[in-house]
């Protein structure tokens, strides 16, 4: 669908507070993207990783390809007394280190389980770099995904093939950061950005402890793909709400509440819990919408412009001003100029008010836009659904993910299954059930009353608790306790 | 007596309300309290593990009685904090969660001056002791207590304590439903049912003859054993509640009668009657040949084979063909038929509902052939079956993203032996000092003898495997167990040594094949080339 701005513009003009808004094409973004481009912040890129790339490509042509980087194809005569055999093992390292097929002819990122294999390809869409400045704020250390990506000692085959591909590609230049000084999670940006932050960084660092060795390691690098993922996509839905009403909280559900589905997704669309999950999707895009144009009224408020600017104009010079932070090119600021004139937005004066700001956001983030991204992003990992058709989309949870919530969430020693709801919504603004908080059913609007939403909360509760029993996740005791545990 | 018993089955089964001959007439031997007994006799401290209903209770009061008669002191532990207490005196705790607050990390230490601790606790409780006393034997005691439900065997040590499952022993493996059927005094309960009608033709007592008959026990016993299709255990307050069900349940007035206990096994209002249900209906069981006779009301027909202890005139026949218009008396005379027509074993008779053959491998220990069924499994059913019955391939992927499409192929994380595997039941007694006891539980699992790591094998999880792995990927019931079995292949390939070998298969679904490739590779020589066969 095409927005009444560009939507690029209207990202610029978010962008430095807000820059985890979705771009123009934001179904691309993938989780190994992602995680590739968090990588390449974090470690620095593999320097032979775009012919590693090619090698997973059979279309890429064999000369494309530097042979004197992968001294294994001269181990074995076979390479190159046959080009079928060759082309069949590429094919075959494909189906090892590209299972999410996001490796292209120009641009790529196979599941980095070398650091050699870490591309600068930026299908991240920045992402993958924000969210390794996110948790570096917070705490983590390079040591910690060092320790994960590079622990290549393992006698696994996977890990064993991996190191002998790339036994040429070492780590060098990270990919750069993108400036953000005002963004929510910076010290720059509202206590409820602080608090959003850290939550996240504690769960994508919960991943990656205990350390893990051989085969589990594999696993451990799938979790981080996720989490990470997961917490752009929060990012994405609540870092604008954190614009929204910084009044001291203390956890992420009082910054945005999502209800999620606990039972198989997606759900009867009938269901009156399933009914309720849409609202809290609805309503997540609108407080997103929101948010943005709350962040972009004060920032704009906020910039700087020479006192020689006359009065009549300082506000579209400050929104130029903004414009051009947030990245967007100067000679194109006039797109902006000539659509707020033709849609009537006031931008004279020396202020630029709620209602402008939201009509510009809206210009180029309208619902239809952000319901269809959040979607796509969420879908990938699990976290919304349906996949496909015309039905509302709503917060789901695939057993993968539920894993990866278990891996992020439980310490090693696991928890009470009502802890275990509790730190999902105070860590993540996860609504699975009541946990502890026997009135949040009257705190949100998603039901007609808050018995009817306790007991339906207490349901989906029960479904959450059942398949995480079925997926090995947690034991449910004969005397009615059950602890959630990921490693046993 | 029977007054007794019969407020007994109508109550809520607690077992500090019993006498000591209610207590002796309801006890059936489970192989428990002999266990806990030898355990206690070699000084041994005991933990038995489990919630009221599942009898651990009622199996330490039988033994105070027991250790009491034998000539020990047996004490309230409590009463010893502050006194002494020589080694021939036993401790017990009847109930942890009483006294929780006066338990220390020091509880369950052995000292060769005081005598063993025999405690009976919930696991929550457990797990808060454990949580609040780390290294001590109440976290021992849980981590044994979680191995066993994993069907791993725990690590024998001496000095820690003999732990019992009460939840996870499975009494209807020990025929405890037939013993509690056989005991007399329900019978006369029965006898002198107080539903008002006349004994001659009374529903309730007319059906009840059938159970005087120790095969039919035997096969009501059987029944209730489908229960346990999916994991989860009998407790001895289930079964309890479903027997006082059969003998107090229902209403003879009613056409057909429901008070006929045959009737209630399947259509009672107790937990167990539900689980037997959702396992198997009796409505749905073919009796090939002898359907219209059996419409007819013809139970004489040769075409209906009884047990061997059973005469046609020991059945009650319908009075006439059955009205078209009541079709539940069909159903009725089918679930009476249910118990006492011949067959091998209830599975037999349940074959169009149950998936026999999986199952039938896992009772009779069978590795290869579920190692074979899941190899063709996480293979999509590409590989030949049979060819994969001496190793488990570890088959994974690494994809992060939701999978919406066909997946194009999967690598092996290595292969194991199928020798190195070990289909087991959990168990219920963990670090015993006699090896030779062992009392199983109602789970399956296939166990890595290499490392301590276990696949839950439920009756779901088998029709999962046999019924072949979709690559649709809206078929969740099967995302939720490859989760599961790709955590197992993950711990499994974890204690393997490198083989040198990568395995890839890829995958053609339009034509339903696999082609497998291997690879030699060797990060000495840093060479990767095609394995030779």
């Amino acid at each position: 669908m095409s927005a009444d701005i560009p939507v690029g513009d209207v990202r610029h003009l978010v962008n430095p507070e807000n820059p985890f808004a979705v771009g123009k094409y934001y179904s691309r973004p993938a989780p190994v993207h992602v995680l590739n481009g968090m990588l390449a912040a974090a470690l620095g890129v593999g320097d032979e990783s775009d012919n590693i790339r090619r090698m997973f490509r059979v279309k890429a042509d064999r000369g494309d390809i530097d042979e004197s980087l992968f001294p294994f194809l001269q181990r074995s005569d076979i390479w190159a007394e046959s080009r079928s055999e060759f082309d069949t093992l590429r094919r075959d390292l494909r189906v090892v280190f590209d299972p999410d097929r996001k490796v292209y002819p120009t641009r790529g990122s196979p599941f980095p389980v070398h650091p050699g294999f870490i591309t600068k390809d930026e299908s991240d869409d920045g992402f993958g770099p924000l969210v390794w400045q996110m948790i570096k704020e917070y705490g983590a250390e390079e040591t910690t995904l060092t320790d994960v990506v590079t622990n290549t000692a393992s006698e696994d085959p996977i890990s064993v093939a991996a190191e002998i591909i790339a036994s040429k590609s070492d780590v060098q230049g990270k990919r750069q950061v993108p400036k953000g000084d005002n963004a929510w999670f910076t010290d720059r940006g509202p206590q409820a950005g602080s608090v959003l932050a850290e939550s996240l960084s504690r769960f994508i660092y919960g991943t990656l402890k205990p350390k893990k060795r051989g085969p589990q390691r594999l696993l451990q690098l799938q979790h981080l793909g996720r989490a990470g993922y997961l917490s752009t996509v929060l990012s994405v839905v609540l870092g604008p709400a954190t614009w929204r009403n910084d009044e001291g909280q203390d956890s992420v559900n009082e910054i945005g509440s999502l209800v999620v589905w606990a039972g198989t997704p997606p759900g009867d669309p009938n269901h009156a819990f399933v009914k309720a999950s849409k609202r809290s999707f609805q309503d997540a895009i609108v407080s997103l919408q929101e948010g943005l144009s709350r962040a972009l009224e004060e920032a704009v408020t906020d910039q700087k412009v020479a006192s020689t600017v006359p009065d009549d104009e300082v506000a579209s010079s400050k929104l130029r001003a903004q414009y051009i932070q947030g990245g967007g090119d100067p000679d194109r600021y006039s797109r902006i100029r000539k659509y707020c004139r033709e849609a009537g937005i006031d931008i004279s004066g020396e202020r630029l008010d709620r209602e402008a700001c939201g009509r510009l956001v809206t210009a180029g983030y309208d619902g239809s836009l952000l319901t269809s991204a959040v979607r796509s992003m969420g879908n990938k990992i699990g976290f919304v659904g349906p996949s496909r058709g015309a039905a509302s989309p709503r917060f789901v949870c695939e057993t993968p993910l539920l894993a990866t919530l278990v891996r992020g969430l439980c310490p090693s020693k696991g928890m009470p299954f009502k802890e275990f709801i509790d730190k999902a919504r105070d860590q993540l603004g996860l609504i699975f059930g009541v946990g502890s908080d026997d009135r949040i059913a009257e705190r949100l609007p998603f039901w007609e009353g808050g018995g009817v939403g306790r007991d339906l909360l207490k349901k989906n509760q029960d479904r959450l608790k059942y398949r995480l029993v079925r997926s090995g996740l947690a034991t449910e005791y004969s005397d009615g306790n059950t602890e959630v545990r990921y490693d046993y | 007596m029977i007054d007794e018993m019969r407020k007994f089955l109508a109550s809520r089964k607690v077992t500090e309300a019993f006498s000591a001959e209610l207590r002796e007439t309801i006890t059936v031997p489970t192989g428990l309290e002999s266990a806990v007994e030898a355990a206690l006799g070699k000084k041994e401290n005991v933990v038995i593990a489990g919630d009221a209903g599942s009898g651990k209770t009622h199996l330490l009061g039988n033994l105070v009685e027991k250790f009491r008669g034998d000539g020990f002191e047996v004490v309230e532990w409590e009463e010893t904090i502050n006194s002494e207490s020589t080694s021939d005196t036993i401790r017990i705790i009847e109930d942890a969660t009483e006294v929780l607050d006066l338990l220390d990390g020091d509880v369950l230490e052995t000292s060769g001056e005081a005598g063993p601790v025999a405690v009976a606790i919930n696991e929550g409780p457990l797990i808060q002791l454990a949580k609040d006393y780390p290294g001590s034997g109440w976290e021992r005691a849980l981590d044994m207590l979680r191995s066993m439900q994993r069907g791993v065997e725990p690590e024998r040590q001496s000095g820690l304590p003999v732990v019992f499952n009460a939840a996870g022993y499975d009494p209807v493996a020990g025929d405890a439903v037939a013993s509690i059927l056989a005991i007399d005094e329900i019978h006369q309960v029965v006898e002198e049912s107080q539903c008002g009608c006349d004994p001659a033709i009374c529903p309730r007592r007319q059906s009840w003859r059938l159970l005087k008959k120790k095969a039919v026990r035997k096969r009501v016993n059987e029944v209730v054993d489908l229960a346990n299709l999916h994991g989860q255990s009998v407790l001895f307050r289930e079964i309890w509640n479903f027997v006082a069900d059969l003998v107090l349940g229902g209403r003879c007035d009613e056409s057909p009668g429901t008070s006929a206990w045959f009737w209630r096994v399947f259509n009672g209002d107790s937990e167990l009657s539900r689980r037997i249900r959702e396992a198997a209906d009796p409505k749905y069981v073919v009796y090939p040949g002898a359907e219209a006779h059996l419409w007819y009301g013809d139970l004489t027909t040769d075409r209906i084979n009884l047990v061997s202890e059973l005469s046609h005139s020991d059945i009650d026949p319908p009075a006439g063909p059955i009205p078209y218009d009541e079709p539940s008396q069909y159903e009725w005379l089918k679930s009476e038929l249910f118990f006492i027509v011949e067959a091998d074993s209830m599975v037999e008779v349940l074959s169009e509902e149950v998936d026999v053959d999986l199952r039938n491998a896992v009772e009779g220990q069978r590795t290869e052939k579920v190692v074979n069924a899941i190899n063709r499994y996480m293979t999509y059913g590409t590989s030949r079956n049979g060819s994969d019955a001496h190793e488990l391939q570890l088959w994974t992927d690494l994809g992060i993203q939701k999978r919406l499409e066909r997946v194009r192929g999967q690598v092996s994380l290595g292969r194991a032996r199928t020798s190195s595997f070990k289909l087991r039941r959990s168990v219920a007694v963990g670090n015993h000092p006699d090896r030779s006891v062992e009392l199983p539980g109602p789970r399956n699992y296939l166990v890595h003898q290499g490392g301590e790591t276990s696949f839950l094998l439920t009756a779901r999880a088998l029709d999962l495997i046999k019924g072949g792995r979709s690559y649709r990927t809206s078929d969740r019931p099967h995302t939720d167990m490859e989760w599961f079995m790709t955590r197992f292949f993950i711990d499994v390939a974890d204690a393997l040594p490198g083989i040198g070998e990568l395995q890839v298969l890829n995958l053609d679904f339009d034509r339903m094949e696999g082609e497998r490739r291997r690879y030699s590779i060797s990060r000495e020589l840093n060479s990767i080339a095609p394995a030779s066969d």
